[in-house]
């Protein structure tokens, strides 16, 4: 059986990705991005038009989602070279990592 | 002194106009789960794979502290991103008092009025608008800013975690949801 396509904005590539459209177990349509494999569901029964409404509503409130991981690329590209940073760890057995009460 | 907040999360049936839920709970941490009823523990309401969690109607309440104006509200998920085949949704971003979500009894059908994909964690600077009112949630009324000192409460902040067929057996990863707000 062929693949059913529809092409539908990702949340998460922030660009209109193609998705694989096929049923829940409870005859939901689920949309699975060829990308990313994110998948999005619209209620079972919906009609052609329902359909490209929620579609369309999906793409409007998703586009311009900035991810925590695209933020931290960004940073990572900016940086002159990866420095290893030493954690430093209180050494809580022989009580020399715990403050003493001040006074 | 500082405005905080609490979580709460209404359950239940639906009662009064707009409507609200019978129950009203005010948790230190939620589980998406097969079941509605606040007590039910998660663990014996599982997600089976391929559907979804009943929703989750979370919203803020603002219950102490003194401020004269609260305002620029942001909620989103902002830490520690879900594993393949599960997908968090939840509501739009407040642009009028009609934006606001109405709340349903709960159920495990995908709810098509949260259309914004919260399944990746994501800068709380692009969350989704939160507004405020002085009646609750449910109630109309709410603005971007109010300018009081008394309780105030969100819109609903409602998220429902929908799963595919591949979904891993098992507990998801603990997520972290922000509500973000400036006071003066």
């Amino acid at each position: 059986m062929d693949k059913i396509i529809k092409t539908i904005f990702c949340a998460n590539e922030q660009v209109e990705t193609t998705h694989v459209l096929s049923a829940s177990p409870s005859g939901e349509v689920c949309a699975t991005c060829e990308v990313c494999g994110r998948v999005l569901k619209f209620p079972a029964g919906v009609s052609r038009k329902e359909f490209d409404d929620l579609v369309a509503a999906h793409q409007e409130a998703n586009q311009g989602q900035v991810t925590v991981e695209s933020i931290e690329k960004t940073l990572a590209e900016l940086a002159d070279a990866p420095v290893k940073v030493k954690e430093e760890v209180p050494n809580f057995t022989d009580g020399s990592g715990i403050d003493e009460p001040v006074e | 002194m500082a405005a905080t907040f609490v979580w709460q999360l209404d359950t239940g049936n639906t009662t009064g106009s707009p409507a609200k839920g019978t129950t009203r709970t005010t948790p230190t941490d939620v589980n998406w789960k097969n079941s509605g009823v606040a007590t039910d523990v998660y663990s014996s309401y599982p997600i089976t794979a391929g559907n979804n969690s009943f929703q989750l109607a979370l919203h803020g309440k603002f219950t102490t502290g003194t401020f004269n104006n609260i305002s620029a509200g942001l909620f989103a998920h902002t830490a520690t991103s879900f594993a393949a085949n599960l997908t968090l949704k939840g509501i739009i971003a407040m642009t009028a008092d009609a934006s606001r979500w109405l709340y349903v009894t709960p159920s495990a059908a995908a709810d098509t009025n949260l259309t914004v994909d919260m399944t990746t964690a994501i800068a709380i600077g692009s969350g989704v608008a939160v507004w405020f009112g002085p009646t609750g949630p449910e109630a109309t009324g709410k603005a971007a800013n109010q300018n009081t000192g008394v309780d105030q409460y969100t819109n609903f902040l409602t998220t429902q975690l929908q799963t595919a067929a591949g979904a891993a057996a098992g507990d998801t990863a603990q997520v972290t949801l922000t509500l973000q707000y400036n006071e003066n």
